[in-house]
Parts: C-alpha cells; sequence; structure tokens
C-alpha cells in the first residue's frame, strides 16, 4: 500500500472562529474550533475554561464510543490550552469524520468508531490545527502517532504510522502524543506487549514526535500514570 | 507597521531567539498580545504567527489575523444591544461571547432624567473601559473627561459586515493605507463614493450613505479584501470593476 502524505487546510469554514481539514492515509476529519464563548450556566466553572469536544462520525450520530474518544481529546487538549484565563468560558471543538479507510466499512456501509487508536491521532491533529486556526492561546502544541508492536513473523522492530493492514495483524498498537517541549502528553495502548516491547514503542514514538529536541533536554515522563 | 527585516513565525511554546527581543536604555519591555511571561525570565509565545517588535516603544507581539475578539481596554468596539437592565444595556461585542455592560449613564448628556432610548438589536459605537476575566467587561460611549461623546454612541441606520480581526485591526491603523495596505476604502471615496463607516476592533465595520448601493457595495469591497487577502493593485482593480456596476 502507498503511504500518501498528510494534507491539511486552514481556515477554510467562515462561520466558525477557526477550522483544519486534515487527510491522512484515506481518512479526513474536518475540525472547527469556536471560543472563547460564553457557558452556559450549568455547565460554567468560575475558575477555568471548559472545553466541549463533539465528535460526529461518518454516519449517524455519535454514540458511547464516540463519547469516549471525546473525553480522550478532551484531557489532551485540556493540558495545551490555557484555561485559566477564560473563566466562565467554553471552547468548542467540534470533530466530523468526512472520510474513512476502506476497511472500516462494513457491507459499504459506515460503522461507528470500533478501531479507535489510529483514530485519535488524525482527531487530535486535526483539533490542534483548528485550535491554531482559531488564535486561542496554548501553552505547547502537541504531535502524536500510533505505534505498532508487529508480531515475531514481522520483525522485532516497532513499525511508526502503521498502515491499516499491519495494524490489523499487529500484537500491540500504541498511541503516543508529546509536547513541544517533549513532555509525554497521551498515551493510550491496544493488545498486549511486554514491557521492553513497551519501552521500544516508547523510543520509537518520542524519537519521532521530538525529533527537534536533543536527547539530553526530553522532559520526564509526566502523565505516565493509568497507561 | 514597525517591523522586523525578516519575518519570523512562531508556533505555541516555542523559544523565542534572544537577539529578536528589543531593548531600551529607558522603557520597560512590553509583552503584546500572544505572548506570555513565564517566571523567572522566558518569553513564550501562545499562539501561531509573525514576531513583530516595535524597538522604539519597546514592544513585542504576535501577529494573527483570526480567532474571536476577546475585549482589552481602550479597544474600539461595535456593540449589538443584547437588552437594557435597570442601569446598563447588555451588550454582545461577538455572537456567544458573554455580554458586556454599557452603563445608561455612560453616553453624552446623559441624567437620570434623560437616559438613552437603545432597542435590542440596535448597534452601538463604544470604547471599552475595563475588562477582567473575572468580571463582565465595560463599555463607554463618552469621554470621561470631556464629557464629550468623541464620534461615539448609537449608530443609526446603515450596514453592520463581519470581517477578520486582522482586517479590522488594519484599518484602524493612523495611516491605513501605507502601513496596513488597506486602500479599498480611500479608492472609493477618490471615485466619488459618498459614505461613512465605522471601524470596530471586535471584527465588525458599519458602513452609511445616501444610496443603499454603495453600502453594499463598500462592505461587499472590504469583504472581498479581507477574506482573498488583496493585495493594493488588486484592491484598486476591484474597487475601479465595482464603481463601473454603481454607475
Amino acid at each position: 500500500m502507498m503511504k500518501s502524505h498528510p494534507n491539511g487546510h486552514l481556515s477554510h469554514l467562515n462561520r466558525t472562529d477557526g477550522s483544519a481539514t486534515l487527510s491522512n492515509e484515506g481518512y479526513q476529519v474536518v475540525a472547527s474550533v469556536n471560543g472563547p464563548m460564553e457557558a452556559q450556566r450549568r455547565e460554567e466553572n468560575p475558575f477555568e475554561a471548559i472545553i466541549d469536544v463533539v465528535l460526529r462520525p461518518l454516519a449517524g450520530i455519535g454514540g458511547t464510543r464516540e463519547r469516549q474518544l471525546e473525553s480522550i481529546i478532551e484531557r489532551a487538549l485540556r493540558q495545551l490550552i490555557l484555561v485559566k484565563r477564560y473563566p466562565r468560558c467554553v471552547f468548542q471543538v467540534t470533530l466530523q469524520v468526512t472520510q474513512t479507510h476502506r476497511g472500516d466499512l462494513i457491507n459499504d456501509k459506515a460503522v461507528q468508531a470500533h478501531k479507535k487508536l489510529a483514530w485519535v491521532a488524525s482527531l487530535l491533529h486535526a483539533a490542534i490545527l483548528a485550535l491554531l486556526a482559531a488564535a486561542v492561546p496554548l501553552k505547547e502544541i502537541a504531535t502524536c502517532v500510533v505505534i505498532a508492536t508487529p508480531r515475531e513473523a514481522m520483525g522485532r522492530e516497532p513499525i511508526r504510522n502503521p498502515s491499516a493492514e499491519i495494524m490489523s495483524k499487529a500484537k500491540s498498537l500504541h498511541l503516543l502524543c508529546f509536547t513541544t517541549s517533549g513532555a509525554l502528553l497521551l498515551a493510550e495502548s491496544e493488545g498486549e506487549c511486554t514491557l521492553e516491547e513497551w519501552d521500544a514503542a516508547m523510543c520509537a514514538g518520542r524519537a519521532t514526535c521530538c525529533r527537534q529536541l536533543p536527547i539530553g533536554e526530553i522532559g520526564p515522563n509526566v502523565g505516565l500514570t493509568g497507561v | 507597521m514597525a517591523s522586523s527585516t525578516t519575518a519570523t513565525f512562531v508556533m505555541p511554546g516555542d523559544e523565542i531567539d534572544p537577539s529578536l527581543i528589543p531593548s531600551h536604555k529607558k522603557l520597560p519591555l512590553r509583552l503584546g498580545p500572544g505572548l506570555r511571561h513565564v517566571p523567572p525570565n522566558k518569553i513564550v509565545p501562545v499562539i501561531a504567527g509573525q514576531i513583530i517588535t516595535d524597538p522604539k516603544k519597546n514592544t513585542i507581539w504576535v501577529e494573527n489575523a483570526g480567532g474571536r475578539y476577546v475585549p482589552s481596554p481602550g479597544d474600539l468596539v461595535i456593540g449589538t444591544v443584547h437588552r437594557s437592565t435597570m442601569d446598563a444595556f447588555q451588550v454582545h461585542l461577538a455572537d456567544y461571547s458573554a455580554p458586556t455592560l454599557l452603563p445608561h449613564m455612560a453616553f453624552e448628556l446623559a441624567s437620570k432624567k434623560n437616559r438613552p432610548q437603545l432597542p435590542p438589536g440596535s448597534l452601538v459605537y463604544a470604547r471599552v473601559v475595563s475588562a477582567r476575566k473575572h468580571m463582565d467587561a465595560e463599555l463607554e460611549c463618552v469621554n470621561p473627561t470631556t464629557g464629550k461623546a468623541d464620534g461615539l454612541g448609537p449608530l443609526v441606520n446603515g450596514m453592520l459586515f463581519h470581517i477578520s480581526l486582522g482586517m479590522s485591526r488594519r484599518l484602524l491603523m493612523a495611516r491605513p493605507a501605507s502601513d496596513g495596505g488597506v486602500v479599498v476604502l480611500d479608492e472609493l471615496g477618490a471615485l466619488g463614493a459618498a459614505f461613512e463607516t465605522a471601524v470596530g476592533r471586535n471584527g465588525r465595520i458599519w458602513v452609511n450613505s445616501e444610496s443603499v448601493k454603495t453600502v453594499i457595495a463598500v462592505g461587499r469591497a472590504i469583504q472581498a479584501a479581507d477574506k482573498e487577502q488583496l493585495s493594493v493593485e488588486q484592491q484598486k482593480k476591484l474597487v475601479r470593476k465595482l464603481m463601473k456596476d454603481l454607475s
């Protein structure tokens, strides 16, 4: 399968404060950001802004799985946005999937999110691009990568940004997200792996996301709990 | 626009090259929008954009044309009256943003007997007095030292057009044509269109004229120059075409 480069468009939606489209490997997301807006009375926080992530799948409205992905993305974005600057406000991040892998269609019908890790990377990248377009104050930006640990027969090296085919055959999948300063922002895993394989995946992820940093300056493993 | 010779673009969290930060013998360094000071001595960008410095005023900021308006003291804005409470109007500066307060007494010649009547939906040209994050922002339509309106107050008739924050900042510069590169209004005036405008820092421009055709032409010209990022030459061409259609 040929690898295509990620492709993005910024600020193409007129009625939002910031928007971005990201297409990567046959998967396309349109992200829009509105904010800081006035939060509804019952959900407002008097000390910081709330972040409202809405994920819309290719077909239909979101279900439980979309809610789970929303909460993962919300927790990651909360660390990046300067929420203390905007008390009683809300930042609304809407992510609409407009195109998906062939493999995600069952009988040519779109199904809801089930291969979640591969999705989160694209969703998060699209959300961050839209936040940049909306000039939302951010502490840092973050990049993420999917790492596949192959089965014995396919070699031992972790594979970065694997294709859908490799993902379906991999022993375990790891989604790793690092900020500009090299701190670990998000780590979600699927499948089973040994501690050595996890370390190898972390190394590969860090090398991909924090390429500009010298090795000595890469930050501590903050947020490693709950992996 | 005061700018360094080469454009430097930054992303949030990037390190700023110390050589870019201006230094001055007397004035303290002032950080503009898009930068934050992380104690003790780090200056970190919080938005993506071009770094602009003004060595004379010893200021540095990040320029980004997008985003939603957040009130800041001293800004001239065009607000929409939402409703009137006991002693103030609730005014919206952007759709769905938190309302700001415009006291009934903050108008020229306003008194308890003679308070301004502004029905919901009317437009006001006002100045932001205070904007603190834990309080509603406050507006005024009068200069508190002289008691004069200085051009602020209700905007009657005319039409409101939405533009980007970057475009409204360019229009509000002392010399929009030479500093901001916006010649649309000057050209329209030079070719004989008669109209008046008020530019709000919150991405709004109000246009009024005797003829409705002129109002729409002026508004559309500004919006086109903004959206398509037209150069000075392209703006002149657009205006000539519009004026030909008008007459």
